[in-house]
């Protein structure tokens, strides 16, 4: 974890100088606002780079003692945050992305009503869902019910795609 | 004021309000009990549908899904060991002991009545807290606002990574994302690299949505096999009035601690449930049979997870400051029909704050009648396949994020913020306080120009009033104060390996 801070502070000191490299073009303080837009920002960009400082030290001095215990509440997460340290599978996550992109990507090409069961299919077989007619029975069903709810009883005007003719 | 209530009760006992809180308490309860959805991922995904209703009816039916949430987390926290939402944890330790002794429907029954109780108090709690609060904001001005947004936000960063390092890292950049669009001031782009779709800043809603939910998804299907299935034998026995009577102590404990607990910006329901988990072992009559089937053991952190929702409402409704992603999800659904909470809203609009108020009572005892109605109809919740539920959770995220402004880039948003959710929970950062530190971005910077302007320039305007500068000072005290601490751990550690 601690080579993973290293790298996470040397990022994030890129972040910092690309964000104050584009703080240059902002218009300077005027007479009636003393800070102008650029202040805070710049205060931003200081914080951030001190702080990515801090953790590249923390990581090369690679102590055992985690500087987390000292964190008020034992170090505790936020409720939302917490990460399940269970064995991670790179084909399961990086699936899940790239279809999840891929259907986004093809929502306005090939519409609503066409993408939605081809990505909810592609999901579960992804995920390890074994029956075919199982999996298709849910894409159809939840591709129904979420175009019925939203489509028609919400009225979103949700991406027709291919079946733009028909549809009008 | 008590006009003020009656606006509030005749608008939380409509029939459409009462119709939408019942469903909010059990799409809450829904989510909550599903491992993958937690109660602030369950409001995520239910505020698409918020932008056509009245504002009073979806801030209560919002805070009805927080309810039910913490109940239905308990559900799949006792009968399968795995809690629905981090808030459940500690009612794993003795809700699954009680459940292999067949006693599982008795421990749900606790939790549901015990936490009814901690949510009821709570909701008194705050009426009795916001309404004297927000009073007092009023007379705030922009210094007395750039301290205590300063302050949350300290608050928030210190308690919310696993190191102070990484939690103020977590605020910087959700800071750096408020900066992001049309400068308020001068209305100049700033970081909007050319583009017009950013002109208008990050999508609040959007983010919230790839934060929370998209980076749980991916985080749910990274993990390899199935959820577990329900093993021993379920009874349906609610539990008896002595069984009650024993957990009296640590349901008490459990509220105060819950509501304080949430009151608090930045520490939720998983916090305090394990503080009230410990204190009620502590001051129990029996702590020997806590971790062996403690009805006590279930009350304490039951109740004390749902007292942190009428606590966690206190500086959102008093100062319009969210401490936690329930709280913003809230502010996100009044953002979206031009609102803000804080203050003023008391004032101009009576029936969103009264409502929520009176909301909260009704959805309280909706929660207790609807747990005991699904206490048997649970274990065909609890029994879901894990491949179905993602996919359908990916595919309501991704039509619910269209629906909001009938626009593919916020789908864009949601994935992108997912994937840096994900890497971010990966490496110990944390999302949520990106996210209110994006919601606060706005009101520090906000205040702090303001305050020089009407000072003309002059900074004395924040040493020189009292509030402002306590504000200011009590921020810089929570800053420190950690770093200190870890110092002198560290000194101390030295010292003994020496």
């Amino acid at each position: 974890m601690k080579k993973s801070d290293g790298i996470i502070g040397v990022i994030l000191l890129g972040v910092a100088f690309f964000y104050y490299y584009s703080t240059r073009d902002l218009p300077p303080p005027s007479v009636t606002e003393k800070l102008g837009a650029s202040f805070f920002p710049i205060l931003l960009t200081i914080t951030l780079a001190v702080l990515s400082i801090l953790l590249l030290i923390s990581s090369l001095r690679a102590r055992n003692s985690s500087d987390g215990k000292a964190a008020i509440a034992g170090g505790d997460r936020l409720e939302e945050d917490a990460f399940a340290a269970g064995e991670i599978s790179y084909p399961f996550l990086f699936g899940t992305m790239g279809l999840s992109v891929l259907y986004v990507a093809l929502l306005n090409a090939i519409g609503y009503i066409v993408s939605t069961p081809l990505f909810i299919l592609a999901m579960v077989r992804l995920l390890g869902l074994k029956q075919w007619s199982k999996g298709i029975a849910i894409s159809i069903v939840l591709t129904a019910v979420l175009y019925l709810l939203f489509g028609k009883a919400l009225g979103v005007p949700l991406p027709a795609g291919v079946f733009t003719t028909i549809w009008e | 004021m008590i006009q003020n209530f009656m606006i509030g009760a005749s608008i939380a006992f409509q029939p459409l309000s009462l119709l939408f809180l019942f469903f909010g308490v059990f799409w809450g309860i829904l989510g909550g009990a599903l491992p993958g959805i937690t109660g602030s991922i369950a409001m995520a995904l239910l505020l698409p549908f918020t932008f056509s209703m009245k504002p009073s009816i979806a801030f209560m039916m919002l805070a009805g899904v927080y309810i039910g949430a913490m109940y239905g987390s308990s559900i799949t926290a006792i009968l399968i060991r795995t809690p629905g939402a981090p808030a459940s944890a500690a009612t794993v330790l003795d809700g699954y002991e009680l459940q292999k002794q067949g006693k599982g429907s008795v421990a749900l029954g606790i939790s549901l009545i015990t936490g009814t109780i901690g949510g009821l108090v709570s909701v008194i709690v705050l009426i009795g807290l916001a309404i004297p609060l927000a009073t007092i904001a009023l007379a705030f001005g922009p210094p007395e606002y750039f301290g205590l947004t300063v302050f949350g936000l300290a608050i928030i960063s210190s308690l919310a990574g696993k190191s102070i390092v990484k939690g103020l890292i977590s605020g910087v950049l959700g800071l750096m994302l408020s900066t992001i669009g049309m400068d308020p001031f001068s209305g100049v782009p700033r970081f909007t690299y050319g583009s017009d779709e950013l002109l208008g800043g990050i999508d609040l809603i959007a983010a919230m949505i790839g934060l929370f939910a998209v980076s749980e998804v991916f985080v749910q299907a990274s993990e390899i096999g199935e959820w577990e299935k329900i093993k021993e034998g379920f009874s349906s026995k609610f539990p008896t009035w002595a069984e009650l009577k024993t957990t009296v102590r640590s349901t008490i404990l459990g509220t105060v601690i819950g509501t304080i607990v949430g009151i608090m910006p930045g520490a939720g329901g998983t916090i305090a449930a394990f503080i009230a988990y410990n204190e009620g072992k502590r001051w129990s009559k029996h702590p020997e049979k806590f971790g062996k089937g403690s009805l006590e053991g279930v009350a304490a952190p039951e109740s004390a997870n749902n007292a942190v929702t009428g606590g966690a409402m206190v500086p959102l409704l008093a100062f319009g400051i969210p401490g936690s992603n329930a709280a913003a999800i809230m502010l996100g659904a009044l953002m979206l029909h031009g609102l803000r909470p804080g203050p003023l809203l008391f004032q101009n609009n009576p029936d969103i704050v009264y409502g929520l108020f009176v909301g909260m009572i009704i959805a309280n005892i909706f929660m207790l009648i609807q747990g005991y109605l699904l206490i048997k109809p649970c274990i065909y919740i609890v029994n879901i396949s894990k491949p179905s539920l993602l996919a359908s959770i990916m595919a309501l995220i991704i039509v619910g994020t269209y629906s909001i402004n009938n626009n593919i880039n916020d789908l864009w948003i949601a994935l992108i913020t997912g994937v840096i959710g994900y890497l971010m929970r990966k490496y110990d950062f944390s999302p949520s306080a990106m996210i209110l530190a994006l919601i606060l971005g706005f009101m520090v910077e906000t205040s702090l120009r303001r305050s020089l302007v009407l000072s003309y320039g002059n900074f004395s305007c924040f040493y020189t009033r009292p509030i402002a500068l306590a504000l200011i000072i009590l921020a810089i005290i929570t800053l420190i104060l950690p770093i200190v601490r870890s110092i002198r751990a560290a000194r101390k550690e030295r010292l003994n390996s020496i």
